[in-house]
């Protein structure tokens, strides 16, 4: 017997059974939706079809930027279908979900990036299912105050968005994006009066630094995000960026334990992280459902 | 009586698989749970171990290290 593998023993995860995850693919494919799952080839995608979960990725899916990291298709986008908040919300609902994820691609072509759509997909789903929680995982909107209040005014449980990678790799990986323009959308979320949970997410691997990753990670918290991932980097294809090093399970326990010395209510870190995975145990981690009360983060979160 | 060991097209989603390594060599003993297999996607990003359904004894390996695998393909037979 050998043991012979090209992603490292930890990256390796048992075929799930497969009876609920075709009753998933069934309500998304029955309410003509996408989900970023699917569109990013997300590795944890049908762990989460098999527990009746998936990320509703709205606004059509092709997206406007080219993200050396993405799998999501690049291009000209489709037009907005004013529809697509009622169908998320039925497909929530068809599938039982209590805590409801919703996302989407880059709209640079749209004058307030899709946050519109993002507030009527929001209040869609609280007409659906009042008890479920709200989380949006949204775009920098161009670095829009507007846009983002135009979301928080929906009022979301949870308000995330994903810096993705430290300031110096942004040319080579996120080249469309801005860090700070990026810091001023989670600060304007966490600013006076927020009503929701702050959250992003990093992805390690991509040729980072430790000391950069923490002075991201600080920067993070000054801004107000309460709610921090952590994952692996992994290639979706031979086009995409390689994957400069697969991060070991300790060093993602040890920035777990850095991330919760500075502060954030709730860390996720580990090799298969991913910004929505699991998403309902870090709402409720720091009660976001309780909004406009206190955070109350026991700091010990992790998947 | 033997049974079949098949990758399940509805566990997994990618349209080619290589065959990474078996934990186990045919005459093993294998309990059902147990991981048998790892495949990795040549076109994803996902290595996965497939788990035995049965246990019994593990009669045949179908495909070898490095071959290519589709779902739907023969894996295995246990002997149970």
């Amino acid at each position: 017997m050998t043991a012979r593998s090209r992603l490292p023993e930890w990256l390796v995860k048992p075929l799930p059974d497969p009876a609920r995850v075709r009753g998933v693919r069934a309500a998304i494919a029955g309410h003509r939706l996408n989900t970023v799952c699917d569109e990013a080839k997300c590795p944890n995608r049908v762990d989460c079809f098999s527990r009746g979960t998936a990320t509703f990725m709205i606004l059509g899916n092709r997206c406007t930027r080219d993200c050396r990291f993405c799998a999501v298709e690049h291009g000209r986008p489709l037009p907005v279908d004013r529809e697509e908040p009622g169908r998320v919300a039925a497909a929530a609902r068809s599938l039982g979900l209590g805590f409801v994820v919703v996302t989407s691609v880059t709209r640079d072509d749209l004058p307030d990036g899709g946050a519109d759509l993002f507030a009527d997909t929001i209040r869609a789903v609280r007409r659906e299912l009042p008890e479920a929680g709200v989380e949006v995982l949204v775009p920098d909107f161009g670095g829009s105050a507007a846009a983002v209040d135009a979301v928080l005014a929906a009022r979301p449980d949870v308000f995330a968005h994903n810096v993705e990678t430290v300031p110096r790799l942004y040319p080579s990986v996120r080249s469309g994006a801005d860090y700070e323009r990026s810091l001023g959308v989670l600060a304007r979320a966490a600013g006076e009066g927020r009503a929701a949970a702050v959250k992003s997410a990093l992805m390690l691997g991509l040729g980072e630094e430790r000391a950069e990753v923490e002075r991201t990670l600080r920067e993070l918290r000054s801004a107000g995000v309460d709610i921090v991932y952590l994952g692996q980097y992994l290639r979706p294809s031979e086009q995409h960026r390689p994957v400069a090093r697969f991060v070991p399970p300790d060093e993602f326990e040890e920035l777990r334990r850095f991330c919760i010395d500075e502060g954030f209510h709730w860390v996720s870190a580990g090799p298969f992280v991913r910004s929505s995975y699991q998403a309902e145990l870090a709402a409720a981690g720091v009660g976001a459902r309780q909004r406009g009360s206190a955070m109350r983060g026991n700091g010990e979160g992790r998947t | 009586m033997l049974k079949d060991i098949v990758l399940d097209p509805e566990g997994c989603d990618a349209a080619e698989f290589i065959v990474s390594y078996w934990k186990f060599d045919p005459g093993d003993r294998v309990s059902e749970g147990d991981e048998l297999v790892v495949v990795e996607s040549a076109e994803d990003k996902t290595a996965v171990a497939i788990v035995s359904p049965y246990s019994g004894t593990l009669a045949e390996v179908a495909v070898e290290e490095e071959e290519t695998v589709r779902p739907g393909d023969l894996l295995g037979r246990i002997d149970v």
